[in-house]
């Protein structure tokens, strides 16, 4: 079997895996995360759910955000942003999404001049009779700082426009804090350290300090996560690293161990 | 007044100087000799050919197909559409009337061919010319009429041929010898012997619907209730076409001779009247300068183009089988809808799709296509897979559109950073796995060019992990390649 055809098997068992539990007629999604899918039970789909996190942990957000979309299944997903959020945080890179599972041919990338351009566009991005099988089946909104223009009736717009559509709405909220808004779910995220039993020495899976701070159906909590783009899941990092780190060798990452470095550059020994 | 030959000539004269007996093509220091206290002005050629250009576009209403003649002068090619004005000479008279309304001096003449009509206007004293009587028209007027450079001209003013009779009536072999076939085919040109292609300034529609207003229309919603009947008109031309089209452009005709057009641009082939509709809506709501009807509109025009086949939508027919697989062609539609009604409300430069590239560098290797030409640029040849997700991403979440330099304190020369400063904040690496090099292709590698990058996924003591390289390697003369942060992974 090719490697292409696993990978849409795995895809489509991790789509029925997530839309397993129901609510109330609309199919809810779970993270994969044993313990947060139990404190939290089924997602709601057609919902918004606001992401926040410090301009920092944009990335991490980012990433937390892709893992969502790589669980809500294969529809096509709209991703609208601010012109300045290119220059700041970077553009969005399409084999960065591939590699969390996410088809990049089937995200929109949406740019618009301003905060208030961002929310209106994002108005169209629910289109009026969606299609709830192939049609819109997510759309992001990210937003930097704290728009005047995103007050409680824009994110309620924003809430309704989902319901209506059968469209899960991301508000990804970037180095704005805490602001009131009518999101089903507040998720706040910051990157983690990741687990070493993948890579001995290099980074491993994308891990993330989750934090539901708000939650109109459920408990609230914090969890560590990873991403394991493998199964489209979240998991639970495990607390002991399988791959055991070689004895014979100094752990060359250690920072302080230096032994030349050419910084400040003047002041490097030559050679 | 004008410079050519090195000196200042009048080119354009009013009436009064006319009379007083100046000529365009005149020196100025003459023409001021004589008439010490003449006013001049300067000519502004752009300024002409924009008037000249609005002018046109004023013409549209009477034909789709418009041409520019010289730098004065307009070809309409009227065939089949002067009935609708009640024939060629009401149509003729309508338009001398409101030109000369709004100020201008024209002459027109209307001919069976474009270079008749053209000698008749430029040369002639204008009007109708009925088939058959080209001959007639045309054989007392200058040779020049037929449109001849300076030096053919000439030539021919030297051997004493001077009217167009006179060509017209020599034998035509000596005449090809001496001035090129070129002159005979302008001849036969002007007769209707030879076809002449005349190119509009925009090109033809392939399916348009319009209304005129006997009252102009100034009220927004009846603009909008007018434009609704066209699309749905539009809609049913292109029903009856088998047919979708991916332009569509409403022009509004002002009572005052200004015209306003706007365009709209689609994805896939379209016709469905509300969804046209909804596009104009959205467009029309995102103007910068609102559309202005001044005195109001009297003629608005809906116009479709770049039209394609386009089958029966068979969609709602089929009946889903299958709920968790979405279906493909469903997804793309949907798709393509919200990306049209995204570009027609921010510009098709800020809606975009990616298409994967087959290259490793990074830059490259995703194409961020406007979402209106994606299923072209896809076509041109077929894109390469997305990379399969490893066990842990190999490529950044976001890429900086601009590699940003770094300061870094490496371990060994040619080892990962321990350290580095980026945006004016130090950061400590806790994991590093590198090098993996990177280099162009070796049919874009040059000397100048982008050296080899040897890039590092590093990860900081709290989590947070980023792309960097090194750019180059160390060797000779190379003492400290420079470093850049390029990505930041989740």
């Amino acid at each position: 079997m090719s490697e292409q055809a696993v990978t849409t098997l795995r895809r489509s068992i991790a789509g029925l895996q997530s839309a397993a539990a129901s609510l109330g007629g609309e199919a809810g999604f779970s993270l994969g995360h044993d313990a947060a899918d139990a404190a939290l039970g089924a997602l709601r789909r057609h919902a918004l759910h606001e992401v926040v996190a410090t301009t920092s942990q944009a990335p991490a957000a980012s990433g937390f955000i892709a893992g969502l979309l790589a669980r809500l299944g294969r529809r096509p997903i709209v991703w609208l942003r601010q012109d300045a959020a290119g220059m700041e945080g970077g553009e969005l890179h399409a084999p960065g999404l591939a590699s969390f599972g996410l088809d990049p041919g089937r995200v929109l990338s949406v740019r618009g001049r301003d905060a208030l351009a961002v929310l209106k566009a994002a108005q169209d991005a629910f289109p009026r009779g969606n299609d709830r099988r192939s049609g819109i089946g997510a759309v992001v909104i990210e937003l930097n700082g704290a728009p005047a223009c995103l007050d409680l009736t824009a994110s309620r717009r924003l809430a309704l426009a989902a319901r209506e559509a059968g469209v899960t709405a991301l508000l990804l909220r970037l180095g704005g804090g805490v602001a009131p808004s009518a999101a089903m779910m507040r998720w706040e995220i910051a990157a983690a350290p990741s687990a070493g039993r993948v890579r001995a020495h290099g980074p491993g899976r994308p891990s993330f300090a989750v934090t539901v701070s708000r939650n109109r159906h459920g408990a609230t909590g914090r969890w560590l996560m990873e991403w394991d783009s493998h199964a489209y899941s979240f998991t639970e990092p495990l607390p002991v690293a399988l791959v055991s780190a070689p004895a014979d060798r100094p752990d060359r990452a250690q920072p302080g161990r230096v032994i030349t470095g050419l910084w400040p550059a003047g002041r490097r020994a030559a050679g | 007044m004008g410079k050519a030959k090195g000196a200042f000539r009048l080119t354009c004269l009013d009436a009064l100087a006319e009379r007083l007996g100046l000529a365009s093509d005149m020196a100025l220091a003459d023409a001021r000799a004589m008439i010490p206290r003449l006013d001049v002005v300067e000519e502004d050629l752009a300024a002409d050919a924009a008037l000249l250009g609005a002018i046109a576009d004023w013409c549209d209403r009477y034909t789709p197909l418009v041409a520019l003649d010289e730098t004065d002068g307009l070809l309409l090619d009227i065939s089949g559409c002067a009935h609708l004005f009640g024939g060629e000479a009401v149509l003729g008279r309508d338009c001398l009337t409101r030109l000369k309304r709004q100020g201008f001096t024209v002459r027109a003449a209307i001919a069976g061919t474009p270079r008749a009509a053209r000698a008749v206007a430029r040369y002639g004293s204008g009007g109708i010319i009925e088939p058959g009587g080209e001959g007639a028209a045309l054989l007392p007027l200058p040779a020049a009429a037929l449109g001849l450079d300076g030096a053919r001209q000439h030539g021919l003013a030297r051997m004493g041929l001077i009217y167009i009779a006179d060509i017209e009536t020599r034998p035509r072999a000596p005449l090809a010898a001496r001035f090129g076939s070129d002159l005979l085919d302008r001849l036969d040109q002007a007769f209707g012997r030879l076809p002449e292609a005349v190119t509009p300034r925009r090109p033809l529609p392939d399916c348009m619907a319009e209304r005129r207003f006997a009252e102009p229309l100034a009220h927004e919603a009846g603009i909008r209730l007018a434009l609704a009947g066209l699309e749905q008109s539009l809609s049913e031309m292109l029903e009856a076409r088998g047919e979708g089209a991916k332009l569509f452009e409403a022009s509004f005709f002002r009572s005052d001779g200004a015209v306003r057009r706007l365009g709209i641009e689609t994805g896939l082939p379209l016709r469905d009247a509300k969804v046209i509709d909804r596009l104009f809506a959205l467009k029309l709501e995102a103007l910068a300068d609102p559309l202005d009807p001044g005195f109001g509109f009297d003629l608005i025009r809906l116009s479709a183009g770049a039209t394609e086949r386009l089958a029966v939508d068979q969609a709602a027919l089929a009946t889903g089988y299958d709920d968790d697989v979405p279906d493909e062609a469903a997804a793309e539609r949907a798709l393509a809808e919200v990306a049209d009604a995204l570009s027609a409300r921010l510009g098709p430069q800020r809606v975009r799709r990616f298409l994967a590239q087959d290259t490793h560098d990074p830059v490259r290797a995703a194409l961020a296509v406007p979402a209106l030409h994606y299923n072209e640029t896809a076509r041109l040849g077929a894109p390469p897979p997305w990379p399969e997700p490893g066990a842990v991403p190999e490529r950044p979440l976001r890429l900086l559109a601009r590699p940003e330099p770094i300061e870094v304190l490496a371990e060994i020369p040619d080892g990962p950073p321990t350290r580095f400063r980026w945006r004016r904040a130090v950061h400590d690496v806790a994991k590093a796995e590198g090098p993996e090099r990177i280099a162009a292709e070796w049919w874009l590698a040059t000397e100048s060019l982008a050296p080899t990058r040897d890039y590092y996924r590093i990860e900081q003591p709290d989590g947070r992990r980023f792309w960097l390289y090194r750019d180059g390697l160390y060797g000779p003369g190379v003492k400290h390649p420079p470093w850049f942060m390029h990505g930041l992974f989740a």
